[in-house]
């Protein structure tokens, strides 16, 4: 049985039914409901005040809300003690953070709406023999379409009449070239090869033609690339996971701890109001409130960095999943090449090879001859004359136009001063995938000249003479085209695209004269071969994958230092199977040539199936799928579609792969730097919780209030949190391999450095401070209740000057995980000495200002008094500091190892 | 024993019945063209349709025949099925339109009745894919497929000659995705390739090539509607559920959003009660 387009016409409107007349309203009312709409699916919108309520409900958000709840009930049992305020502020806390996290989440898709643009509203159609003009979502199959230049297609159709027409099908195909179109389907197996079929999302370019629709909606094959859009869902990234594993971790040692001691506290006798406060103000100690809103703005700078850098960063958690990248799929023209191509070498009949030097469209070049004689400069004018006049680029001061073939032959025509003399064009025969070559046909007085160009083995049949060395027309031999072909052959081994440029004298393309052959190239773009030389450093595999035969693109890649294990072709991919693909990607760095895009999603899906992290690059419409599959999709700002741009998760500027390279390494440094920011705050958890466990075995007056921690946790740890986030990439940053799935931010070492060694300090910075200064003014122990009130507010000032004096420090030292702090340089983190010096100000205020006294319940204490804070500062500097020389030592041992024996 | 095409004058019944053609030929059954009559009937549409039915079964070697009932629809064909040994009934749906929200079309009613016979509702997105059905789908979640399914998808693919795939879904949010590594993703893509053994052999018997492919993801219609469209069948089966009486007023109905959105003909299977 045949497919639909292979049908003829009788056959074909039996099987839908249909005439050349078209349908009839009756008709077309019952297929509607039989068919639905001509649209394509959209996804449900989503409903952004449910999606903000949710955050209200995670398990963090819950116990902070228990205990904001806790607070209003202690304050109603026992008022003007303060709780009240501490209720506010907790659930302030709850709100920044659903805020932060909602809003970090949640962006809106528009790829599937830049999609449906593509889609015509209005169509012409034939119904019961009439022309109308109807909605587009009104096309039912076997209605009959007429086209015009400039139509959208609104369905798959089949042509039933076609003149002179051209299609542009770069939605489905991601090829710009017009696509001629015919009544007959070819050899075509698929829909999609066949030449008489006309598709959905596509536009016509020229000529007109009448179709049958055969598909409407998601059936066809537009729809296709649609639903793959629509339905691809990311998994979840690797910053939400930690988030979750680090609130997670938190809540679960906060409400360990607090029912612990609520039920030590109830067994104690102390009571259930006590032991009720008494967790609600461990449980407030533990959960670090400002770390979600801190990680939000580290992304958020990271972003704003990256953007400076060429990156422009959609999706927050993007930025972190990029330091995880273990694969970069990239394409190869535009990307890793300039995009502008480039008349290197050019050969002239007569037997001469030229070499022409200046990169790109503008740069200025010299022209090199193996050998000259007296024509040789004339037949070269010859040549360019009749590629010049051949080709619709231009190139100006402000702007460039053309296709990159043309603007190469006329930028080698600037660079040697030649120009197209003025003559009247009477006719263009354009340049298809089929024809592979194009003319122009001019007329000058009573002569009429034919310009050619295009693929040598097309061409050079067409050739019954060439110009040779002495100026005047030849026969062209046997060993004359032989000669041709070899040098063509020479040029292709060498990665060019070679380019044949004939003349004739009548306005046929036949008894053509052979002038001469171009070798073009798209070249490598400057630091490509840096930017994957430092890839390879940083673990990370760069794959290339280009619709380019795979000789050009190993020459590129040989070029730029991108080494592969194997080559891959489109149609060798398309006989794999996934189990054998993700085998080899697994073990292996790949060249894909010959690819269609389409083919990108299934590459993207076997490297995520290989347990890879995949950034994947693309431009065209149908990239949309794969860049949405990829963990980080990373679309092109200049030559990228709306619809690619839109379903990115990153937009590159420049086009230029080094900017990957810059933005994976801003990811890594984001990577390390919440890992630093979670370790900062858990050193100041140690101080924060410490003094209620004492509090509960011992017999001292209470050293911290719950206010007093929340104003560490939501105020003074948020702005050297932020620097931290801010802080530079370490100096190995891309020598480290790509950060593992099964790594996680909070793991041992954070634990082992927060609690352990920094936290440690920080805890006795604040008890002996709290300790000593009661001490100092009679305190006896065991005196719980202190009779001046005044003396217990300062008591409880040094505890929190204790933390705070810490945590200055501890920021500045925490400015690097393994190398010292004071080798990055004073100012380099110009955020962190604002940070430090805001810092310094608080603990001025806390002292010295009533109002801020009197709701962070602290007094001024003497400066005779505050002495006892400054050795803990510098210990805590100096540990951290030798921990970090430690571990150095330690590594570059383990490294010295293998090597040394 | 009978395989009875509902028909209606409609191409998409027309292809329905084209699908009962290819199954009742290729177990020698009778095809029996059915059709209710109502008052605002075609017809002559519906005979035209019947007559071209009865040529395509020539060719198939196929026994036809025309009956004609009357009265409500769905109560005029159970007493049919009551009476008469039947096998399957392909009957064609069609979309469900705001402005038709209460009147369920034939095949709704249909599939919410308890039938003596199994019954195939066929959704057509391309007319013509009945005549180049080379590649069958069929969805399951995880290992759950039953052997009346199996044998109707068998049936399918041997009639028409087709490969045939079996879709594996595991359903997990995102956080258990996140959670799961390559390793024990095979792991369990291996135990239910063992439970599901017996059809791969089965299949073998029958010499028609299966594969089974799996996934894992939250959003099961997405993820077949994505497979869809990123690969190349014509036919998808689909298991059929009993639905409500009453069709969801605030929540699309999965089975409806996959008929909705398939961009493949597709037959949801609803096995007969067991008597």
């Amino acid at each position: 049985m045949m497919q639909l387009f292979a049908l003829n016409q009788k056959e074909l409107f039996l099987r839908l039914k249909t005439s050349e007349n078209g349908l009839s309203s009756d008709q077309v009312a019952r297929r509607l409901v039989e068919f639905g709409a001509n649209e394509l699916a959209t996804a449900a919108k989503k409903n952004y005040l449910l999606a903000y309520l949710v955050q209200y409900i995670h398990f963090f958000a819950i116990v902070l809300e228990v205990a904001a709840i806790l607070s209003f009930v202690a304050d109603h049992y026992a008022p003007n003690e303060g709780s009240d305020i501490l209720g506010y502020a907790i659930l302030a806390a709850v709100i920044i953070n659903a805020t932060f996290t909602f809003w970090q989440e949640y962006r809106a898709d528009k790829a599937m709406e830049e999609l449906l643009k593509l889609m015509p509203t209005k169509v012409s159609l034939r119904r019961e023999g009439k022309i109308v003009a109807a909605m587009a979502h009104g096309i039912v199959p076997g209605d009959i379409m007429l086209l015009e230049e400039g139509d959208k297609v609104a369905a798959d159709g089949i042509l039933l009449e076609a003149t002179s027409l051209f299609l542009n099908l770069s939605s489905l195909n991601g090829e710009s070239a017009p696509v001629a179109r015919d009544l007959l389907p070819g050899e075509a197996k698929r829909a999609l090869d066949a030449k008489n079929m006309v598709f959905a999302g596509t536009t016509v370019l020229s000529g007109s033609g009448v179709a049958v629709a055969s598909a409407t909606g998601n059936a066809t094959e537009f729809g296709k690339i649609a639903s793959l859009t629509k339905n691809v869902r990311k998994a979840i990234t690797p910053m939400q996971r930690e988030i979750i594993h680090i609130t997670r971790t938190f809540t679960i040692i906060a409400l360990g701890m607090g029912c612990i001691f609520f039920a030590l506290g109830l067994f104690s006798g102390k009571g259930i109001m006590t032991a009720s406060i008494f967790t609600l103000a461990l449980i407030v100690a533990n959960v670090p409130e400002g770390l979600l809103p801190t990680i939000s703005l580290s992304l958020s700078l990271a972003s704003q960095r990256m953007a400076r850098r060429n990156a422009l960063i959609k999706n927050l958690d993007s930025v972190e999943t990029l330091g995880s990248v273990t694969v970069i799929c990239t394409d190869k023209t535009g990307t890793l090449t300039k995009n502008e191509m480039t008349l290197k070498l050019l050969w002239l009949a007569g037997g001469e090879e030229i070499s022409i030097s200046g990169e790109g469209y503008r740069e200025p070049g010299e022209f090199s001859f193996d050998q000259q004689n007296e024509s040789s400069e004339n037949r070269l004018v010859a040549m360019f004359i009749a590629g010049l006049l051949n080709c619709r680029a231009s190139i100006d001061e402000e702007s460039l136009r053309g296709d990159p073939t043309e603007l190469a032959i006329v930028a080698a025509g600037r660079k040697k001063g030649i120009t197209a003399p003025e003559m009247k064009k009477v006719q263009e025969i354009i340049f298809t995938s089929e024809r592979k070559m194009m003319s122009s046909v001019y007329q000058e007085g009573e002569t009429t000249w034919l310009f050619a160009k295009g693929a040598v083995e097309t061409l050079l049949p067409k050739c019954t003479t060439f110009l040779a060395s002495d100026g005047t027309e030849h026969p062209l031999t046997e060993a004359d085209r032989q000669a041709a072909l070899t040098r063509a052959d020479t040029f292709e081994n060498q990665a060019f695209r070679v380019l044949l440029i004939a003349r004739g004298k009548k306005a046929a393309e036949e008894d053509l004269t052979l002038l001469g052959l171009i070798a073009i190239m798209d070249l490598p773009r400057h630091g490509v071969s840096e930017a994957v030389a430092s890839c390879k450093t940083a673990g990370i595999r760069t794959m290339m994958i280009t619709g380019d035969n795979p000789r050009t693109a190993a020459a590129i890649a040989n070029q730029i230092g991108l080494t592969h294990d194997r080559v891959i072709t489109g149609p060798e991919l398309e006989e794999m199977r996934d189990e054998q693909l993700e085998e080899i990607l697994a073990k292996e760095t790949v060249l894909f040539a010959r690819m269609a895009s389409s083919q990108k999603l299934r590459i993207a899906t076997a490297l995520q199936n290989a347990g890879e992290v995949v950034a994947m690059t693309g431009d065209g419409v149908n990239d949309a799928p794969a860049l949405k599959k990829a963990d980080i999709g990373i679309a092109m700002g200049i030559s990228g579609s709306e619809v690619a741009k839109e379903a990115a998760d990153m937009v590159l500027l420049d086009d230029n792969f080094s900017s990957i390279v810059i933005a994976i390494e801003e990811g890594r440094t984001v990577y390390f730097n919440v890992k630093k920011f979670v370790t900062y705050v858990l050193a100041s958890n140690a101080p924060e919780i410490v003094p209620y466990i004492l509090q509960f075995f011992l017999k001292i007056p209470l050293p911290l209030s719950v206010i007093q921690i929340l104003s560490i946790d939501l105020g003074t740890d948020i702005l050297p949190g932020v620097a931290l986030g801010s802080e530079r990439p370490e100096k190995n940053i891309m020598n480290r391999p790509p950060v593992s799935r099964k790594e996680k931010i909070l793991d041992r070492e954070v634990f082992l450095r927060g609690y352990l060694l920094l936290g440690v300090i920080e805890a006795m910075a604040a008890m002996i401070a709290f300790a000593f200064f009661l001490q100092q003014h009679g305190w006896q122990y065991g005196t719980v209740v202190l009779a001046d009130p005044l003396l217990h507010r300062q008591a409880m000032t040094m505890t929190l000057l204790g933390a705070v004096t810490c945590q200055i420090f501890n920021g500045w030292t925490m400015r690097s995980w393994e190398f010292s702090a004071f080798s990055l340089g004073f100012f380099s983190n110009r955020l962190m000495l604002w940070a430090m010096a805001t810092e310094l100000i608080w603990v001025w205020a806390l002292l010295n200002v009533a109002p801020v006294q009197k709701v962070f319940n602290t007094a001024h204490v003497p400066l005779s008094d505050l002495w006892i804070l400054l050795p803990f500062p510098v210990l805590l500097l100096l540990s951290h500091e030798g921990y970090k020389w430690l571990r150095r030592r330690k590594n570059s041992q383990a490294t010295a190892l293998p090597d040394g024996g | 024993m009978k395989v009875i095409a509902a028909m209606n004058g409609l191409v998409s019944s027309d292809v329905a019945t084209l699908y009962a053609l290819r199954y009742a030929a290729l177990f020698d059954y009778t095809l029996c063209l059915l059709h209710v009559l109502n008052p605002a009937d075609r017809r002559e549409e519906v005979e035209l349709s019947m007559a071209e039915a009865e040529e395509a079964a020539t060719h198939y070697r196929v026994k036809t025949e025309r009956v004609f009932l009357t009265g409500e629809p769905t109560h005029a064909i159970r007493e049919y099925l009551a009476a008469n040994r039947t096998d399957t009934l392909f009957c064609s749906t069609r979309i469900r339109t705001k402005k038709r929200f209460f009147q369920n079309s034939l095949s709704e009613k249909l599939s919410r009745l308890s039938l003596p016979a199994n019954l195939a509702v066929v959704r057509v997105a391309h007319v013509n894919a009945v005549f180049v059905t080379e590649n069958i789908l069929l969805p399951i979640r995880e290992d759950r497929l039953s052997a009346q399914k199996f044998a109707f998808f068998s049936s399918l693919a041997k009639a028409f000659g087709a490969a045939t795939e079996i879709y594996s879904i595991h359903l997990t949010d995102r956080r258990g995705l996140a959670a799961l590594d390559t390793r024990t993703a095979k792991m369990l893509f291996q135990k239910i390739n063992t439970r599901l053994s017996h059809y791969v052999n089965t299949m073998k018997l029958l010499d028609l090539p299966l594969t089974i492919k799996h996934a894992l993801t939250g959003r099961e219609i997405d993820q077949i509607l994505h497979h869809l469209a990123r690969h190349d069948f014509q036919l998808m089966i689909i298991g059929g559920r009993r639905g409500s009486p009453f069709p969801g007023f605030f929540r699309e109905n999965p089975m409806e959003r996959l008929f909705w959105h398939t961009p493949v003909n597709t037959i949801a299977f609803y096995a007969r009660d067991r008597e």
